[in-house]
């Protein structure tokens, strides 16, 4: 058995410089934005400047020309370091679902026009697939393109629960095509200026509450007639898919750094507390606490780190996304709710620590990217497949 | 192809005649899918059951309605599982009591 499931030198470059990134930038200002659920403009401006989110860019079109280990090792260091869900959350929208799909199956044009103001964060992408009847039933898409009186390519129909959706600049939209049915559910490549956009939101969250959510309601809105759909007309499911499994790929990645956070955290912390004259840590159910973190992030990197490997060489690893991104958000849960325990009146108070708000974004992570049961569902398709073949 | 270029291709493509036997024809083309013979795909099966994932449900959705010249929601094969209650669904859209 050969098996080394550390980083690399250089991907351990990535994780410390994110990692201090996020120490230094992002965490300070956690509890303000939690409170006030706002969007922090500076903050996003700071993240793409720092290059985080062109790690996977091609340089020609100023990125790093990285793959995907090297951005989940930044990532990694970047939620340990920032502790903050949603400003992790509008960067894996950013990289996963929308600079990851135009990589696979953009054209030369659609990448000369997107990645590079995507990749240095000079505009804010979403990713807009469910509608407000569709819940996770996202192929039920009733948001229509159609060709107008000037040959003009029109979109009209709702998109809810869309991440950044009040600020993006530009989305990737799953539709249909008046006159087609399912074989025309496509992605469009849609520019979000114009007042045929309308949008609602940010609603208020219970976590993740400083990324922005909302949604969009596009009446007779233009769409590029020459380079508006994404991969082919009728991709809509394949990219759909795909876009999906990244964002849980790498959603599961984070959860690493935000597990050894909080194991880091709640060690620090709970040494400085004695009770009835001995150090709170000396007592055994203490311990069990610390244990049942330190058993999540293991058994959560392991799982994780596969998942990474399969996607790295280029093989099918949607099973195992699925896998972390359920047990990811469970294991970031529970171990958040121990870490809150373990240090009482302390741990409840949200101007103290960050366990409670990371209870909140958990939950989040539970919904985003495919509830608990859709998950569930996708991985049982997985081993309905692998049992038959 | 532009965009444009690709609906108007799509909307304008010919349609194949409406088969009789529109079960037979679905049995067919899931077959030819999986790769085995048409007697062993049950039409009372559900898809999935057959080995047929969402992904090839969609394939088979997309054929349906070149073939046929029907519009199909993307989730025709959710709210009709088995080829045999696709079938019957096809023939009312269809007009076609086959």
């Amino acid at each position: 058995m050969n098996v080394d499931i550390d980083w690399t030198p250089e991907q351990r470059v990535y994780r410390e410089r994110f990692l201090a990134f996020g120490r230094e930038v992002v965490q300070p200002g956690g509890l303000t934005r939690d409170q006030t659920g706002a969007f922090d403009a500076d903050l996003w401006r700071a993240v793409g400047e720092s290059g985080l989110l062109g790690i996977t860019t091609p340089t020609e079109f100023g990125g790093d020309g990285k793959g995907v280990l090297e951005f989940a090792a930044a990532m990694e260091g970047f939620a340990e370091g920032g502790l903050d869900a949603s400003i992790v959350f509008s960067v894996l929208v950013q990289v996963a679902m929308v600079i990851e799909p135009l990589l696979q199956v953009g054209t030369p044009a659609q990448k000369a026009r997107w990645l590079p103001v995507l990749a240095s964060g000079q505009r804010k992408a979403a990713f807009a697939v469910t509608e407000p009847h569709g819940g996770s039933d996202v192929f039920e898409a009733r948001t229509t393109l159609r060709i107008g009186n000037d040959d003009e390519l029109l979109l009209s129909g709702s998109k809810w629960s869309v991440t950044d959706a009040p600020y993006a600049d530009m989305a990737i939209v799953l539709g249909r095509v008046e006159g087609l049915g399912a074989s025309g559910l496509s992605m469009f490549l849609v520019d979000l200026a114009g007042p045929t956009v309308e949008r609602e939101g940010p609603f208020d969250l219970m976590g993740c509450r400083a990324a922005p959510t909302g949604a969009l309601r596009f009446t007779n809105h233009p769409v590029d007639p020459e380079h508006g759909v994404l991969g082919k007309l009728g991709d809509g499911v394949p990219l759909t898919r795909l876009a999906f499994n990244m964002e849980r790929l790498l959603a599961a990645n984070v959860g690493v750094g935000f597990l050894q956070a909080v194991l880091d955290h709640a060690v620090t912390n709970l040494s400085r507390n004695e009770s009835f004259g001995r150090p709170l840590q000396s007592y055994q159910y203490v311990q069990g606490r610390f244990v049942e973190i330190r058993k999540h992030l293991e058994f959560h990197r392991l799982l994780t780190r596969r998942a990474l490997w399969l996607a790295h060489t280029k093989q099918r690893f949607n099973l195992e996304a699925s896998l972390a991104k359920l047990s990811g958000a469970q294991a970031l849960h529970d171990a958040a709710l121990h870490a809150v325990l373990l240090l009482g009146n302390r741990g409840y108070r949200r101007d103290l620590f960050p366990f409670e708000r990371l209870c909140r974004d958990a939950v989040g992570l539970m919904i985003a990217g495919g509830s608990e049961e859709v998950q569930k569902m996708a991985i049982w398709a997985e081993l309905h497949g692998e049992n038959r073949s | 192809m532009s965009l444009l270029d690709s609906i108007r291709s799509r909307l304008g493509a010919p349609r194949e005649p409406i088969p009789d036997d529109i079960e037979g024809a679905l049995v067919r083309a899931v077959a030819t899918r999986l790769g085995v013979e048409p007697d062993q795909v049950d039409p009372t099966l559900a898809l999935a059951d057959l080995g047929v994932d969402s992904t090839g449900a969609m394939d088979l959705t997309s054929q349906l309605e070149d073939r046929l010249g029907v519009q199909l929601t993307p989730t025709f094969f959710y709210r009709h599982p088995t080829l045999r209650e696709a079938a019957r669904a096809l023939r009312e859209m269809t007009g076609g009591d086959r």
